[in-house]
């Protein structure tokens, strides 16, 4: 009997490792814990200015404005790789399917766009402080192109964002001009 | 034999002839465009171009993100098209080709052939309005089209709207699109303003069977299921509570009559309180 129940044990406990063994550890740390690289080395200059019925509190806009630089630091490296991963936290849904939708592979950087500055100008906010539309206007982008030519660029933009999880997230845009200097 | 000295003397010739061979090799020459490119619709078709040579590669730089294009090679050079039928961010472009080392960029104008399926975004807030603090919403509403781009309606750079709606004052769950429950907004009742009290005697059980309700907010709507009555009655010498929830807007409790006992009884919803009324068999 008791050999039996010894052999029981060890079965039980033989399964269990096995159990242990075989579960799948994810390897991603959750977003909160991770620190992302290209927001940490991008840097651009952001003023903000309010035309909305409903105003962000102080908070509310230095989250906005931080957001937003790491929103263009993600659409830059997107731009140059076609990486739709790496910037998913600041995307919205319909924004991540319509990205996914094109997407066949990441490719190494062939030209680059770097964003030195915005003004951002808040049309409406919405008084939950959930959604953001924005007009962007004097966006200069420098482009560098593998042939080390640089070209910079003056650009207006209708943007939509969306605050969903812990960021700012951007849902749509309009391109209203692009003027190479 | 003095072969191996002259053949020193020529190796710098020969090394400046496999470098500028190499060069040769690796610059590829600008290929033409055989129209106009400058305004293209998405999905490109084909786009040709002059040009020598069999490997290039091809890829479309919209304002957001690089699409590979598709090469197929003819007898004077090659034209390039989308690999899917799929609508872009519109704007500014760029068409890069590359071969080899060489890469060659032409500035394009982006713009979707079909808007395909476009949304009226109608954006309330608060989504829950609780009638006691306020009927008032705020609405922004724009227009998306099928590839994230914001629509111009108008054409004249108005892209988006706002306006303060005055809600209706009978709760329910209201959509701003029937056909999207993501869509829907929240009225609720408000708090009670008054509590109507009615009891009756069943003689056979010996109880008084207690109703308060309808309890009604200020617009004349049911309050919430569940708000919490308390009632409150007296027999003389001991003071009694009951709590219960409301359902449709009535909470009722049960009391045991004892004999020609008389109990006064008040029921309260928060700071609302009924009038007391008297308890008796008769």
């Amino acid at each position: 009997m008791r050999l039996f129940f010894t052999f029981f044990f060890l079965l039980i406990l033989g399964y269990l490792l096995f159990q242990g063994r075989a579960i799948e550890r994810s390897s991603e740390k959750p977003a909160f814990l991770r620190a992302d690289d290209l927001v940490l080395a991008h840097d651009a200059e952001i003023k903000v200015t309010i035309h909305s019925n409903y105003r962000p509190d102080s908070l509310e806009l230095e989250i906005l404005e931080k957001d937003y630089i790491a929103l263009w630091a993600h659409l830059n490296h997107l731009y140059a790789t076609n990486d739709i991963i790496a910037g998913k936290e600041y995307y919205t849904e319909s924004w991540f399917r319509h990205l996914a939708s094109h997407f066949d592979e990441v490719r190494t950087a062939g030209a680059t766009r770097i964003d030195k500055y915005h003004e951002l100008h808040i049309e409406n906010w919405s008084s939950d402080g959930l959604l953001c539309t924005a007009i962007d206007s004097n966006v200069v982008f420098t482009y560098e192109y593998p042939d080390q030519q640089i070209t910079t660029s003056k650009a207006t933009l209708a943007v939509v964002l969306l605050y969903q999880g812990d960021h700012w997230r951007i849902d749509a845009m309009k391109v209203i001009s692009e003027n190479c200097n | 034999m003095n072969t191996f000295p002259d053949l020193l003397k020529l190796l710098p010739a020969l090394y400046l002839m496999m470098i500028l061979s190499s060069c040769s090799n690796d610059a590829a020459e600008r290929p033409l465009p055989t129209s106009e490119i400058t305004r293209l619709s998405i999905p490109l078709e084909n786009i040709s171009f002059q040009a020598s040579g069999r490997e290039w590669e091809a890829v479309l730089f919209t304002f957001i993100q690089p699409l590979s294009l598709e090469v197929i090679y003819t007898n004077s050079g090659f034209y390039v098209s989308q690999k899917d039928d799929l609508g872009v961010v519109e704007g500014p472009g760029r068409i890069c080709l590359k071969s080899g080392n060489s890469h060659f960029y032409y500035e394009v104008l982006l713009d979707n052939r079909d808007v395909g399926v476009t949304t009226a975004k109608d954006y309330r807030s608060p989504k829950t309005v609780n009638v006691d603090s306020s009927l008032s919403h705020q609405r922004i509403a724009f227009i998306l089209d099928e590839w994230s781009n914001v629509v111009d309606p108008g054409g004249s750079l108005h892209f988006f709207e706002e306006q303060e709606i005055i809600l209706t004052s009978r709760v329910g769950v209201y959509r701003t699109k029937v056909k999207t429950p993501l869509s829907a907004y929240y009225i609720q009742p408000g708090s009670c303003t008054s509590v109507p009290l009615h009891y009756e005697f069943r003689p056979k059980a010996n109880i008084y069977k207690v109703m308060a309700g309808p309890l009604q907010d200020q617009y004349g709507n049911m309050v919430g299921e569940g708000t919490m009555v308390a009632f409150v009655y007296d027999d003389g010498q001991y003071t009694n509570q009951m709590e219960v929830m409301s359902q449709n807007g009535y909470a009722t409790i049960e009391v045991s009559s004892s004999g020609s006992t008389v109990y006064s009884l008040f029921a309260k919803v928060n700071e609302t309180f009924s009038s007391t009324i008297q308890l008796q068999p008769w």
